[in-house]
């Protein structure tokens, strides 16, 4: 250190980690590049979703201020164009580039200059819960000598990674430690065939209100001045501890939830990397937070809060590992309800697809959307379970068509009746296993635990898993417009009917499985017996409508 | 009146007959289709003389070699003696044609089935039969001809149906590490429904 400046600026360094197409060779490009070649770029990746997630929104953030579009006309316009104008991009980027270097000494990208007196933490800090999903260790010190080095490419990742998924949680100066703004609930992401088609696609209409309007912070005070994203900020906003408010989309995105010094030095060999950094709580969201477009949320009920801190407003969806994305499509699809909002993103794909299908411009009828979050533990808000990452096929029709979005619905009822058949069998085989000879109702706790053991339920719905997603975008195909989709009085889609079987079959699969174990005793082999035989006449009747299902296949000889 | 020697005889051919020729039946069909044989043209001193069997292993049971042995001759396992041996005489027991369902109808007839329509059409007696039922699971080959002794009579008393072919596969497969016999005679047992005891099914029952 001591006089030597350092540079590494974001703008031409090549630190945003791209997958190509075809199987070609992952590139990294610089912040200019990827924008400019965007339509050759099939995806930004990286191993943890958090940084992924926090890349998209960076990408996003230029892009407006460069492009806009302030209304769907203006979007089309951009689409149709097939690529960002690598002039416009370079232009923008030129306009900015000093606040795009990650070791400036006034204005380091995303941080903030050396601080008094902030210890310094191992640079790992910021890679962590990047890395794992797991904030267990946050403060762990111990191995304090010799942290390991990242480069400077590496640590520009965490660090955008950090901003976005800061987590509330421990002292720190000038207020406790807050939120960032895609801590909490689960947040999509449109995936278009490329790299141009997704970030267009996750770019809505961006003016002065929309789609995130300025907001006051805590205190009541306005923001400073019109939306823009941090690094245009000549004064950004100081720290307050009831909330800062908010300029607008751009602002949010862009979000400083931590005060970051990264400690730059030297690789031998060449290169810069960091070992080491400052971290503090910097600015905190105001309250009532600002709704995310790339969010789920849904009312809470009155009684839900139990008097603890008012609720205000809609709150973010919670990520439940414990409960693949696909199981709540339906929901996460369906439009407003009083209940339940979809991400604001979702009302955008839909006019993409209404432009679509109006011969407007030209585009493919699904697309992906990958959905991220972290789950945290439901007795500590402030501790990190795991991160997920899932990938959805998404036909754009499901957003406007209701009567398909219904059939879905339908589709994962059904799921869920499979699955109500499934445990109550499985219920009734622990009971069995574990208090043979007493009526109904002795010893639950210990047959629930054991049911719990048996693993059925997991099994079932990881293996029902693919079947719906090739469902998911099977129904969609029956085309109106070509003859009957809907059959006539009485009978149903026969994909559902199908559905309806796979369901069954896959039920009686999932205990099967479990119960193959149950055979070295009397007790056991009783349990067995008597969960499958329930499991069938369960099934019968939470699958009652469709009949159909339980005809037996016309080869099933052996 | 036969003597030993004819009584052989006519058990080596009929052995003979089935294991080779244009039909070839499995051992244990052929067996039993000459076990029923012998009951058809009432052969009581036959039939008395397998019945001396109970109880017995088939070495001490020298009455019923003549009936038996030729039908033994090249098994791939010796122990595999024991399922032929004791149908043989739980037979004799009980001397009534095997169970065979209709074609296209699945639904088992293994003992577990036998006992769950005993137990269907005797409810008393059912808590007793089921006793005896986990015994047989829980123990080993050695242990069910007596097992099976008992619960022949009843099923005799009753008039239900046994499948003796099965039967004897089933004996000489019990100690299967898979224990798919006992997981199969459970599954008729604790598993059946009503519509498992009508005659005809029209839903056929699915694996």
């Amino acid at each position: 250190m001591g006089d030597k400046k350092f540079s590494y600026n974001l703008v031409d360094e090549p630190w945003v980690p791209c997958q190509m197409p075809g199987s070609g060779a992952p590139e990294t490009l610089s912040l200019r590049d990827v924008l400019a070649r965007a339509h050759e770029v099939r995806e930004v990746s990286h191993q943890s979703p958090l940084v992924t997630a926090a890349l998209h929104r960076l990408l996003l953030a230029v892009l407006h201020r460069v492009f806009g579009p302030a209304d769907y006309g203006e979007w089309q316009r951009l689409w149709g164009r097939g690529r960002f104008d690598p002039n416009a991009v370079a232009e923008y980027l030129a306009a900015w580039r000093r606040r795009f270097d990650l070791f400036s000494e006034g204005r380091p990208f995303y941080q903030v200059g050396r601080m008094e007196r902030a210890i310094e933490h191992p640079a790992a800090l910021l890679a962590q819960e990047a890395a794992t999903g797991n904030n267990a260790t946050l403060f762990d010190h111990s191995r304090n000598d010799r942290p390991r080095l990242y480069t400077a490419a590496e640590a520009a990742r965490y660090l955008l990674a950090q901003q976005a998924y800061a987590i509330g949680f421990g002292k720190s100066d000038p207020f406790y430690f807050r939120d960032g703004p895609l801590t909490r609930g689960i947040s999509v992401l449109a995936v278009g065939r490329s790299l141009f088609e997704t970030l267009l696609l996750n770019m809505m209409p961006y003016t002065s209100s929309s789609p995130v309007p300025p907001q006051a912070g805590g205190d009541g005070r306005g923001p400073a001045g019109e939306d823009m994203p941090f690094w245009e900020q000549d004064f950004p906003e100081e720290p307050e501890s009831e909330g800062s408010p908010v300029r607008g989309y751009t602002d949010y995105l862009t979000w400083q939830s931590r005060r970051i010094h990264l400690i730059p030095e030297e690789i031998p060999g060449g290169g810069l990397g960091v070992r080491r950094c400052q971290l503090q709580q910097r600015l905190r969201l105001p309250s009532p937070l600002p709704r995310d477009p790339f969010k789920a949320y849904y009312e809470p009920r009155a009684a839900d809060d139990g008097g603890a801190a008012a609720v205000v407003g809609p709150l973010p969806v919670k990520y439940n590992t414990a409960r693949a994305v696909w199981r709540d499509s339906h929901a996460l699809i369906q439009r407003a309800d009083a209940t339940r909002h979809r991400p604001l993103l979702f009302d955008h794909l839909a006019e993409v697809e209404r432009a679509r299908a109006a011969g407007e411009i030209e585009a493919e009828p699904r697309y992906a959307v990958a959905v991220y979050g972290l789950a945290f533990d439901p007795q500590n808000a402030a501790s990190v379970l795991a991160w997920g990452r899932e990938r959805l096929p998404l036909p754009l029709s499901y957003l406007r068509d209701d009567e398909l979005l219904a059939s879905l619905g339908r589709a994962l009822k059904l799921a869920d009746a499979g699955r109500s058949a499934l445990r109550s069998a499985t219920l009734e085989a622990a009971r069995l296993l574990v208090s043979p000879s007493s009526e109904k109702g002795g010893s639950d706790a210990g047959a629930s635990a054991k049911a719990e053991d048996f693993g059925a339920e997991s099994t079932y719905w990881s293996r029902l898993e693919t079947p719906f997603r090739r469902l998911m975008s099977e129904l969609p195909q029956a085309d109106p417009g070509e003859g009957v989709r809907a059959t006539e009085e009485g009978e149903h889609d026969p994909r559902l009917s199908e559905w309806a079987r796979t369901v069954r079959v896959t039920a009686a699969g999932a205990l099967a499985e479990t119960t193959r174990n149950l055979r070295g005793s009397a007790r056991s082999l009783r349990a067995a017996a008597q969960g499958d035989s329930l499991l069938r006449r369960y099934l019968r009747k939470a699958l009652a409508d469709y009949p159909e299902a339980f005809e037996a296949e016309a080869a099933a000889a052996v | 009146m036969t003597t030993e020697i004819t009584d052989r005889a006519e058990a080596a051919a009929a052995a003979e007959a089935a294991g080779g020729g244009k039909e070839m039946k499995p051992r244990e069909v052929a067996f039993v289709d000459y076990l029923e044989a012998l009951a058809a043209r009432d052969d009581r001193a036959a039939l008395a003389r397998l019945r001396r069997g109970l109880g017995k292993t088939l070495d001490e049971a020298r009455e019923t070699h003549r009936y038996v042995m030729p039908w033994l001759r090249n098994l791939r396992r010796k122990s595999d003696e024991l399922g032929y041996f004791t149908v043989a005489t739980l037979f004799a027991l009980y001397p009534e044609r095997s169970w065979r369902r209709p074609e296209g109808d699945r639904r088992p007839t293994n003992m577990g089935a036998s006992l769950a329509v005993l137990t269907f059409e005797n409810q008393d007696g059912s808590a007793g039969v089921e006793r005896r039922f986990n015994a047989m699971l829980d123990g080993d080959r050695e242990a069910l001809p007596d097992h099976l002794r008992y619960t022949i009579t009843l099923i005799k008393n009753a008039g239900v149906a046994v499948d003796w072919e099965r039967l004897i596969r089933d004996i000489n497969q019990w100690e299967h590490p898979e224990r798919f016999v006992q997981t199969a005679w459970s599954r008729a047992f604790w598993g059946a429904t009503p519509e498992d005891f009508t005659e005809e099914s029209t839903i056929p029952e699915e694996e």
